[in-house]
């Protein structure tokens, strides 16, 4: 019964958001005004017993684990920007939170996003056992294999080239860096194509439940 | 380490993909589908490709589309 019922809520929630397709109207907006509520409910609560009171409340209060007053009171003045008068309390935790985690993740950020990127740069252009493999067997698939790194080399070192402003974009230094231009292109293409799909999945996922869960017409 | 994200996110964690530091990567429905597959199952998102070709199939007809008539406008005006 509860079941069904949520279904039947979901449902009617749904299409007053597909609604907006028509143009926008008060079905849509009580259903966005319903979805960012319990949205921050749902996160308030959630982040109440799954980071505060394992992390803070129970220590503090219920083990005696003093020390975590000082997050206890950031906290407190974080709150504080909801005052005017005192809300410039908030800045200092602020301020802890941006220095602490820079701190914590230049090492992790550095690690994984500059030195294992360049890393993985950084191999021979030709690759021998891919081209042995596509002189074997010949195909589309042997071919992407052989031509992969020399792809990537030259994106990396065009796109490099791009964003060097020391020296004006002309001559074989503005050809390659067009190429460079090519290579951003294709990515933010892919990248747009793969947001589209995410898109596409996504009202795929609402008319299945809408035409299965609640229609049972498939 | 192996992840699976949704298709927005998944061009961010490519390079990661490529570069060795995951082992695995299930990038959207697409990815969903291609692991069912390797599992050798039918789920949603394999059944949910069918759709997904679809619309995309269309997209690009739209782009065409598009993209003819507004070359020949170009070109009338010319």
């Amino acid at each position: 019964m509860i079941e069904t019922l949520g279904i039947w809520i979901a449902a009617l929630l749904t299409l007053c958001i597909l609604s907006f397709l028509y143009k926008d109207n008060p079905f849509y907006k009580f259903a966005e005004h319903l979805f960012v509520g319990v949205s921050a409910a749902y996160w308030a609560v959630y982040s109440y017993f799954n980071i505060l009171l394992p992390n803070l409340i129970q220590p503090l209060f219920g083990q005696g684990q003093f020390l975590l007053i000082i997050p206890f009171i950031l906290g407190i003045m974080m709150i504080m920007r909801l005052f005017p008068k005192v809300g410039w309390m908030s800045r200092w935790p602020l301020a802890f939170i941006v220095g602490s985690y820079s701190g914590y993740h230049l090492i992790t950020y550095l690690q994984s996003n500059a030195v294992e990127q360049v890393r993985a740069t950084l191999v021979p252009f030709i690759q021998i056992e891919s081209w042995k493999s596509l002189f074997t067997n010949p195909g589309v698939m042997t071919f992407l294999n052989a031509i992969a790194i020399p792809v990537v080399i030259i994106g990396v070192i065009t796109g490099i080239i791009y964003f060097f402003f020391s020296k004006e974009h002309k001559g074989m230094f503005g050809g390659l860096a067009r190429i460079g231009v090519w290579f951003l292109m294709i990515a933010f293409g892919a990248s747009f194509g793969y947001t589209v799909m995410a898109r596409i999945s996504l009202l795929i996922g609402r008319m299945y439940f809408l035409l299965h869960n609640w229609l049972h017409l498939i | 380490m192996a992840g699976g994200v949704t298709a927005v996110s998944a061009p961010a964690f490519y390079p990661y993909l490529n570069a060795g530091q995951l082992q695995g990567l299930i990038g959207g429905m697409k990815g969903a589908a291609e692991y069912e597959t390797i599992l050798e199952t039918s789920g949603t998102a394999s059944r949910g490709m069918d759709a997904q070709s679809i619309a995309h199939g269309l997209i690009i007809f739209f782009i065409l589309f598009a993209n003819f008539f507004y070359l020949l406008g170009k070109r009338r005006k010319k």
